[in-house]
């Protein structure tokens, strides 16, 4: 088994990061992501080139399957994960119903969100017999791809650098009827999950209204020290701004 | 017989580790109602599982027991349904990568092809309280690590299934992986049997019958389903798919829920476990493991200490019996007789009592030794009897008990010389008959000599003694 070789996490801080090779995907600076968004986290990777990092361009070509695989497979998984609350042992339980059945199911209609539901339902649904292959499976395949593609940048890099978000932050409520385009804003952070990497999110500018910009530094799987010294590099030189709402 | 049974049979055992398959939680059986639980065990949120290493390795040696290959590389599964016995609402089980497959067991001459064996936990219990109309949960069980035993369908009647689950509790005893203990439900079978016309080439619909928990009940449910089947066939009908459960009191199986009912379990890789991976040096250092398998030490008992084969048997169908004898034989080396001291006289009280010999209160030493004090002269054979029984009622040590109640043999001629000149005197007639020709008085004034030494006589003297009187 792979073993963990240290959990040093601040052993980093403060070294320099001159030699360093930081990886570029191109998809995560296509079609979708925000202007001012590219822009900023551009300009913090020139940052990194002029402190001696070493910019190497990279491809990650299953990004563009990777919303519906994480969707798929983080949906079945929390499918799973809920089903523990079926009001039997803790939490709310319905006042309705005579069997434990009733109980269960009126439990978890009465105490769901919209949210959680549609996750249940979709996560249920790839899952089960006659679907499985389709949805589940497939899901899955695409994990190992993206992994697989993960393995060959880090051949070529210490870290990469993507946007953390294709573009600042919505109005609370904003995309609750647009689940889909809700699931979309994710884009840029599923992949580390899906691929099981370390990722750290640090802010590297602002848009028009003032809104944090992210940017994210992935690294090698267990490689937290690095991710947290690049990412400490660059906020010593950037001058934060509070951020009013 | 007009219809041939088809029989394939699902063993769940319990892995009778110290501790349960997915937390630090104790694995043994019983306990105040839901003491024996813990965050993990009952299906809080945020909790992980950890797997049980020596679960693993259990699985590992149970499927070295019944002759199966082990897959190299492992995964777990989640199981999903809903049921309050059952907290996290889906059980950790292997699905398609089982932790042993392809292994086998002869019974009487038959292979019984193993399909596979998995690792999976156990559920908690639910009681059903009809007088109060509630049911309650007791999650003391759940998380106990079970192996699931699937075979193929190579059973053809109630009579080789019973022996089928008798021999694999023998193996699974000797590895030492389950206590197969049926009425505590550390060992339960279900059953999936059809039948088909004789001669026919296609299989039946079978039925699977659920939790059969003695091997009284695995026998009357198949006879009474092979019988259910033969009417429905018989009356031109048809045997539906469908689970169903036994009635022990009626001896009668009753429809759970049809095929159409059937649960859709939703199987998928378990994500908080990674997968297992062994090399075949672990295998093989698992393996170094495994204790002496029936038929080993049935090799041994015969040829090495030339038991005869029933007595071999019978010492081996008791594993705690033949570690007992085991250890006695390391001591004195007297195979065969401590071999029939166990058989005649230890196993009767046994059966008596209702015991195993591991609850007795003596060591399988002191059995040698009192074997060997017989071998040795220093108490005669039925004294020994009587010394074995003051152990097994008692306890002691075998020297000190013949001391203390006179067991020892008094070797001195002088006792015997003068017990034979009184019973000489007293019994003038009888050796009258036997200096003018008639031996067979001769037992009788052997034991009138006896009764007058005691619990102590030494036989071979007082013979040798008395003839040399007689003749002298």
């Amino acid at each position: 088994m792979q073993q963990p070789n240290c959990f040093n996490y601040c052993a980093k801080i403060g070294a320099s990061v001159k030699g360093l090779k930081i990886g570029v995907p191109a998809e995560f600076f296509g079609d979708g992501i925000d202007v001012e968004v590219k822009a900023s986290v551009m300009a913090a990777i020139k940052e990194y080139e002029s402190m001696g990092c070493e910019i190497v361009s990279v491809s990650l070509p299953s990004l563009k399957y990777a919303v519906a695989a994480y969707y798929l497979i983080s949906s079945a998984e929390a499918s799973s994960n809920l089903s523990r609350y079926d009001g039997i042992k803790y939490g709310f339980r319905s006042e309705n119903g005579e069997t434990y059945n009733e109980i269960i199911k009126n439990t978890r209609d009465e105490g769901f969100g919209a949210e959680v539901k549609r996750r249940i339902l979709l996560g249920t649904y790839a899952l089960s017999s006659g679907y499985y292959d389709a949805y589940y499976k497939k899901a899955v395949l695409i994990r190992q791809k993206i992994k697989e593609e993960y393995k060959e940048i880090f051949s070529k890099c210490d870290v990469i650098i993507t946007p953390t978000a294709p573009f600042t932050a919505f109005q609370i409520g904003e995309l609750e009827n647009d689940p889909v385009k809700m699931y979309l804003a994710d884009i840029c952070t599923i992949t580390v999950n899906i691929a099981g990497l370390p990722a750290i999110s640090t802010t590297c500018g602002y848009d028009k209204n003032n809104l944090p910009i992210g940017m994210s530094i992935v690294g090698k799987p267990f490689d937290e020290e690095t991710i947290i010294g690049v990412a400490d590099a660059f906020e010593k030189g950037f001058a934060r701004k509070e951020v009013t709402l | 017989m007009r219809y041939i049974p088809v029989i394939g049979l699902e063993i769940h055992a319990e892995l009778s580790t110290k501790s349960k398959v997915f937390c630090t939680c104790t694995a043994e059986f019983g306990g105040e109602q839901n003491t024996r639980c813990c965050p993990r065990c009952s299906g809080m949120p945020g909790t992980l599982p950890v797997l049980n290493k020596g679960a693993v390795e259990y699985a590992v040696l149970a499927g070295t027991a019944l002759n199966c290959s082990i897959n190299l590389r492992n995964c777990f599964d989640r199981k999903n349904y809903f049921y309050p016995d059952l907290p996290k609402a889906y059980q950790i089980s292997q699905f398609d990568r089982p932790i042993c497959i392809n292994g086998h067991v002869d019974v009487e001459g038959k292979t019984i092809r193993i399909n596979r064996i998995h690792i999976e936990e156990d559920a908690g219990k639910l009681m059903h309280d009809d007088f109060e109309g509630v049911s309650l949960a007791d999650y003391n069980r759940c998380g106990v690590p079970l192996i699931e035993i699937v075979t193929e369908p190579d059973i053809g009647s109630a009579e080789e299934a019973k022996a089928f689950v008798e021999e694999v509790i023998l193996r699974l005893k000797y590895a030492g992986v389950c206590d197969c203990k049926m009425e505590q439900g550390s060992l339960r079978v279900d059953v999936n049997i059809s039948i088909m016309p004789a001669g026919a080439t296609e299989l039946g619909t079978r039925a699977e019958i659920k939790n059969l928990n003695s091997l009284k009940s695995i026998v009357k449910a198949i006879e009474y389903e092979i019988t259910r089947q033969a009417e429905l066939l018989d009356n031109g009908k048809r045997v539906i798919q469908e689970t169903r459960r036994f009635n022990d009191n009626h001896g009668t199986t009753k429809s759970l829920r049809s095929k159409e009912e059937a649960h859709d379990y939703r199987y998928f890789p378990e994500p908080d476990i990674p997968a297992v991976i062994f090399s075949q040096e672990d295998i093989d250092e698992i393996r170094k493991k495994m204790p002496k398998m029936p038929a080993e030490r049935f090799t041994e008992y015969t040829g090495v200490y030339g038991l005869p084969a029933e007595h071999a048997k019978l010492i081996i169908n008791d594993k705690d019996l033949s570690d007992f004898y085991d250890s006695a034989v390391g001591v004195y080396n007297n195979y065969k007789g401590i071999a029939s001291f166990i058989i005649v006289e230890l196993l009767r009280r046994l059966n008596d009592s209702e015991q195993s010999v591991t609850e007795v209160s003596f060591s399988p030493e002191d059995l040698a030794t009192l074997v060997k004090m017989s071998d040795d002269g220093i108490v005669s054979k039925n004294a020994a009897k009587d010394v074995l029984r003051f152990m097994y009622e008692k306890g002691g040590k075998p020297l000190e008990i013949a001391k203390e109640n006179g067991f020892l043999m008094d070797n001195s001629s002088d006792a015997v010389a003068a017990a034979i000149a009184e019973v000489l005197t007293e019994n003038e007639k009888a050796v009258g008959e036997y200096r003018s020709g008639s031996e067979k008085v001769f037992g009788f004034l052997m034991g009138q000599v006896s009764r007058k030494i005691g619990k102590g006589s030494n036989p071979q003297i007082i013979k040798d003694e008395l003839i040399k009187a007689l003749k002298g």
